[in-house]
Formats: structure tokens, C-alpha cells, sequence
């Protein structure tokens, strides 16, 4: 039990900040999906949205596309496949520690 | 507590059901079929105006088959990405789809076989008996997959739906000849699909608004 509560102290810090998480939980489900829909989802304000983003896609764990769709641009929003594992990881060892 | 993540997936799958768009498209399939059967059935085939009418109305159906979804893609990228955004569901929300489809298309194979068991086989293999609970069959399959999809989704208006094309297919199968039922089935579903989808539209687009700029 004790060491299971001491796989805490190892989380991906970079994924247990809340906005991050519910970034990374949001696209976890999803291929990919554009700003608007994240904003709404997690209803963070644009900017601490593009400042998280930013920090995920510096991790490596989240790929950025800027592109048009007709003449409206469009951000959509990726989870690479270090940022999926990282967050299995991270998932597996809050459920193991908590549950 | 749900899982979160399956939570999650459920929202995804909500969100293609938000706008009603695909009721609507649903709807006026099926309206497209009945308007054909009927069309078939009440005209005389020899008068002057029914084979370029026939010939029309093709055209207007191989034109919906092609172009549907592309319309509903350009609808969405007008109306619906800008409201809430846009997202694509991941690989196992399309091989999850694959299942389901596959499942209803196996359940008048299974309906029919039942049919047959239980029917005392009154008229032995005879094609017309059989195809008279046709609307039956149809409405079995997709009310259940409406009510599945009601039920997984929890959005009501497929329960509905469901319920409704159940009773109207096995309704019609007792009360019409073959082909009149079959008109009248898909007209009724078509009609309630395309009020379905049109309450959840204008609802959408009266509640839902793009985002404001921010200062």
C-alpha cells in the first residue's frame, strides 16, 4: 500500500496540473480535434489555453496544426503518441495509488 | 463514478448528434424512398408523364446518395464547427460504428429466421408472404438501432423514434398490401426523423451561439 502512495511522488508533473489534464483527458479520447472545441470543454480562457498547449507541444506530447478550413483558420490539436503513453502512464498510476 | 475517459468518449459521440443534421439527412432519405414507392404504386406506369418523372426522380435520389454527406460536411463547417468546434473521434469510435452497423444489418437475417420458426410456416418458402412483413423487419432493425443509440447516448429523441418505427412497421405489415405499407413506413419515419432533427436544429441554433471575441 505504502509503495503503491509513493508512486505519486513520480507523476508526470507536466500532465497532473489541472488545466493541462483536462487537456491531455480531452484529446486522449478523440484523433484530434480543433481550439474551439478544447476551449469549450474545458472552458479556460483563450489565452491560458494557448500558454498550456504551448507547454504540451514544448513536452513533445502534443502536435499543433495551423491550417485553413475554406478561408476560417483552424487549429487543431493532437496528442503524439509520447503524450498518449505518458498519459496511460499517468492514469494507471493515480488509479493504482487511489483505487 | 462513470470513468471519466468513458465519459468522455460519450460526450464525442453526443456531439455528432447535437445539431440534428444527421436526423435530417436520415429523414429525407427515407421520405425519398417512400415518395418512390408510392410514386410506383398509386401512378399508372403507361401515361406520358410518369417515365420522365421516374427518371427525375433517380436522378434526385443518386444526386442525395452522392452528395449528402458532403453537404452535411459544408452545413457543419458553417453552422456547427464555429459554434462548438470541431472534433474527430478516434479509430475506436469508427471500428465501434462498423460494429454496430454490422449488427443491424445481421438483425433481419436473425428477425427473419425467427419469423420463419414461429410463423407455422403457413406458405412454405413463398417470396410474397414473407416479403409482406418486410416494413416489419425494416422497423425492427432501426428502431432497435434508434433505441440503442437513444439508450448509449442518453438523448431521448431516439427512443422515440425507435419506438415509433417498431410500431409503424409491424403495424403496416397487418394493415397494407406490401408496397403501400412499405411507402407509408418510410414516410412516417422519414417525416419524424426530419421534425426530430429539425426541433434539434433550430434548438441548437437558438441556443448555441459562436463564441464572443474576447478584450
Amino acid at each position: 500500500m505504502r509503495k503503491r502512495l509513493l508512486q505519486l511522488a513520480d507523476l508526470d508533473r507536466l500532465i497532473h496540473e489541472p488545466a493541462r489534464l483536462m487537456i491531455a483527458a480531452t484529446l486522449y479520447v478523440v484523433k484530434e480535434a480543433d481550439f474551439l472545441y478544447l476551449q469549450r470543454q474545458t472552458e479556460l480562457t483563450k489565452g491560458n489555453l494557448s500558454c498550456h498547449l504551448a507547454k504540451l507541444e514544448e513536452a513533445g506530447y502534443l502536435e499543433i496544426e495551423k491550417t485553413y478550413r475554406g478561408k476560417i483558420p483552424l487549429t487543431l490539436c493532437r496528442l503524439t503518441k509520447k503524450g498518449r503513453t505518458s498519459f496511460q502512464a499517468y492514469e494507471a498510476v493515480l488509479k493504482s495509488a487511489l483505487f | 463514478m462513470q470513468d471519466p475517459i468513458v465519459e468522455a468518449r460519450g460526450r464525442i459521440e453526443r456531439y455528432s448528434q447535437l445539431d440534428g443534421l444527421m436526423e435530417i439527412d436520415a429523414g429525407i432519405g427515407q421520405l425519398l424512398i417512400g415518395g418512390w414507392l408510392i410514386l410506383t404504386t398509386s401512378s399508372n406506369s403507361s401515361a406520358m408523364w410518369y417515365k420522365p418523372i421516374a427518371l427525375i426522380y433517380a436522378l434526385v435520389f443518386c444526386a442525395f446518395a452522392l452528395f449528402q454527406q458532403r453537404v452535411v460536411r459544408a452545413i457543419r463547417e458553417r453552422i456547427t464547427y464555429p459554434r462548438i468546434g470541431y472534433v474527430s473521434p478516434g479509430e475506436t469510435g469508427r471500428k465501434r460504428g462498423i460494429v454496430i452497423a454490422a449488427i443491424c444489418a445481421l438483425l433481419p437475417f436473425v428477425a427473419g429466421v425467427l419469423a420463419f420458426r414461429f410463423a407455422g410456416r403457413p406458405t412454405g418458402w413463398d417470396l410474397l408472404h414473407w416479403l409482406q412483413w418486410a416494413p416489419a423487419v425494416f422497423g425492427l432493425t432501426f428502431g432497435t438501432a434508434s433505441i440503442f443509440f437513444g439508450v448509449r447516448l442518453r438523448l431521448p429523441r431516439f427512443l422515440l423514434i425507435g419506438i415509433l418505427a417498431i410500431s409503424l412497421g409491424v403495424a403496416v405489415s397487418f394493415a397494407y398490401p406490401l408496397r403501400l405499407g412499405t411507402a407509408i413506413y418510410f414516410a412516417g419515419v422519414g417525416s419524424a426523423l426530419l421534425l426530430s432533427g429539425g426541433m434539434t436544429l433550430w434548438t441548437y441554433l437558438h441556443t448555441t451561439l459562436p463564441p464572443a471575441e474576447e478584450a
